[in-house]
């Protein structure tokens, strides 16, 4: 069984007449990268200041680290949060401020300034380390914000929107560092970026109306294990029963609206390759005009049909 | 308790700096030093207009020294019986006339500017960072309890260099402007009246951090603060003159509230006068700020 290194336990939490987590209960393995997917006030930012103890649940609690809940304290440093619309202090220095949150979650003074310095050098900002932070962009100041999560050697890190307001180059670099994090620690990505989440996540929990509606490995979800979809250009349909064969056991279903040919197979029997090596061959046979080939759905459309049969 | 301490520490350290960065503090520190200088400058004049007059009516010998004829009012027989007759307190009078006259200006000029300096600085503090946000990064690393103190003591330690430096000035003034040889009895004076205009302060800085704790707007906090100030007045001012008996003595415990019960006593020079009133302003001080505490510890960031 899997060690959870978040467990949302029948979290609610009310504010005024609006309920932001309705009995939330979900889990999320360790050394996993999560996303946490889900729309507008779905309650995925109330769910991270639960777990970091800025907000108080009215029932439930949520076990970090297979214990209790976190404690500031007793915790420090094990746990940091990206939070959401959070600005840092205007007039502190980004050298400083890093040096001072080391010290806060117990580092000594000296280790605090060295992974300050180490963390401004891996959001590049080394150079405007003793600048104010009023006078850096909004990128550069989110940079720091995602810098600051990762001083000392944190178990579990929650980042709520972290590569909004990010350029492109610096996206691309953040998305290799939190790729290259995994397995060290637990990552908790909340975003509205789903392209993001699947090419960094392995685990992905889709929030909607406060409650998980569904959670587990990107693979499962998505299908990447066993569905592989071939995108045809569109107004061409296929013939599903001259591409079938009784012999593979192939499951086709054609989608008019995406243009998309989806075959299901049993992943313990056959092979994605041995499934293409099979069924490529008839569709170029039977002149389908094909452009290309995928493992899975998109997270998108997964996400889609969930929202869709949530809200109804 | 060592971590509650050792995290106290930094965010006060951290508080003390990011507020001499702050431009409003910075701005606020430079008009009060200035407001120090210029009174300073205004009341020696003051002193030695009426100094050469009260010479003339007391027949006092006269100096070519500036100061030196208010200083031997001060010192003389007649005007220290004469304050005393006003006053009606033999002991507190002795102790202020033993102090310089200079000295007592600053004191009134910390006394009154103090309160003010303190509840515009320190009371956007903490509404700031709530509202913005950047307590949270804070507080997830050290406890509700510790951050609140840090910041207190923080506003505290901004609140001395501002009475500190305000006194310096004052003292660069009067040493400019006063025979020279009075220099370093002018500096301990103005040493010890920085120290009790602080102790005096700190009782602010707790109503304004404190009050800062219950609202997520600074501007609205500065209100409250400038509210709470009036009031502390008022409150103070109705108790003094309310005081009675039976039910009347119920404007005792009001007053036990405000810091202008202690302010007198911290001008005495004996310890069982003067401990007991700076430890009761220490003690308002933490009381107002837990007043903000426990409205920062139940609620949601």
């Amino acid at each position: 069984m899997t060690k959870s290194a978040i467990s949302w336990r029948g979290v609610v939490k009310r504010f005024g007449g609006m309920t932001a987590l309705d009995r939330l209960s979900v889990d999320v393995p360790a050394g996993s990268i999560c996303g946490l997917v889900g729309s507008n006030g779905a309650g995925k930012t109330t769910a991270f200041s639960v777990a970091a103890g800025l907000t108080r649940p009215d029932e439930g609690e949520v076990i970090v680290f297979g214990r209790r809940p976190f404690d500031p304290v007793a915790d420090a440093g094990r746990l940091t949060l990206l939070p959401q619309d959070s600005e840092l202090p205007r007039d502190s220095r980004p050298r400083d401020l890093l040096a001072f949150y080391g010290a806060l979650q117990g580092l000594d003074r000296r280790t605090a300034v060295r992974e300050a310095d180490r963390l401004l050098e891996l959001v590049h900002l080394s150079d405007r380390a003793h600048s104010p932070v009023r006078t850096l962009s909004h990128g550069m100041r989110k940079r720091i914000m995602i810098a600051q999560c990762f001083l000392g050697a944190p178990e579990v890190v929650l980042l709520d929107e972290p590569l909004s307001g990010l350029d492109p180059r610096e996206v691309a670099r953040m998305r290799e560092f939190l790729i290259d994090q995994r397995r060290r620690r637990t990552i908790v990505i909340s975003s509205h970026n789903l392209h993001e989440i699947e090419l960094v996540c392995d685990h992905v929990i889709f929030i909607e109306h406060g409650r998980a509606v569904q959670s587990g490995p990107i693979e499962t979800l998505t299908g990447r294990r066993d569905l592989l979809v071939y995108e045809l250009v569109s107004g061409y349909e296929p013939d599903l029963a001259a591409l079938a064969s009784p012999d593979d056991a192939l499951e086709l279903a054609w989608n008019p609206a995406t243009g998309e040919l989806s075959c299901r197979f049993d992943a313990d029997q056959t092979a994605p390759d041995e499934v293409n090596r099979r069924l490529l061959p008839r569709l170029l046979a039977a002149g389908a005009p094909l452009l290309a080939v995928r493992r899975g759905d998109r997270l998108e459309e997964r996400y889609l049909t969930l929202a869709g049969s949530s809200a109804s | 308790m060592m971590r509650f301490c050792r995290q106290t520490l930094l965010v006060t350290a951290n508080e003390f700096a990011d507020a001499l960065r702050s431009r409003r503090a910075l701005v606020v520190l430079v008009l009060y030093v200035a407001a120090a200088v210029l009174t300073t400058n205004s009341s020696i004049n003051l002193l030695q207009r009426i100094g050469a007059e009260l010479g003339d009516v007391l027949q006092l010998e006269s100096s070519g020294r500036a100061g030196a004829v208010s200083s031997a009012i001060w010192n003389s027989p007649r005007f220290r019986r004469l304050v005393i007759r006003t006053a009606g307190d033999d002991t507190l009078v002795d102790d202020l006339l033993g102090t310089p006259p200079i000295v007592l200006i600053y004191g009134a000029l910390a006394f009154f500017y103090t309160p003010l300096l303190t509840v515009l600085i320190a009371s956007t503090r903490v509404a700031e960072e709530v509202a913005a946000g950047s307590a949270r990064y804070a507080l997830i690393r050290t406890s509700r309890a510790s951050w609140s103190c840090g910041k207190f003591l923080g506003q505290a330690g901004l609140a001395g260099l501002a009475i500190l430096l305000g006194g310096i000035g004052a003292w660069i003034v009067a040493l400019i402007r006063m025979a020279a040889e009075e220099g370093p009895g002018l500096a301990s004076g103005m040493i010890l009246t920085a120290g009790r205009a602080w102790l005096y302060a700190l009782v602010y800085v707790g109503l304004a951090t404190g009050l800062s704790h219950w609202t997520c707007s600074p501007g609205r906090a500065t209100a409250m603060a400038l509210v709470g100030l009036l009031a502390l007045s008022v409150l103070s001012w109705m108790s003094e003159l309310w005081y009675g008996r039976s039910w009347r003595e119920l404007w005792h415990l009001a007053h036990m509230l405000t810091p202008q019960r202690d302010r007198l006593d911290l001008w005495r020079w004996a310890p069982s006068r003067f401990l007991p009133a700076a430890a009761h302003l220490v003690a308002l001080s933490w009381l107002y700020l837990m007043g903000g505490y426990a409205v920062l510890r139940r609620r949601d960031l």
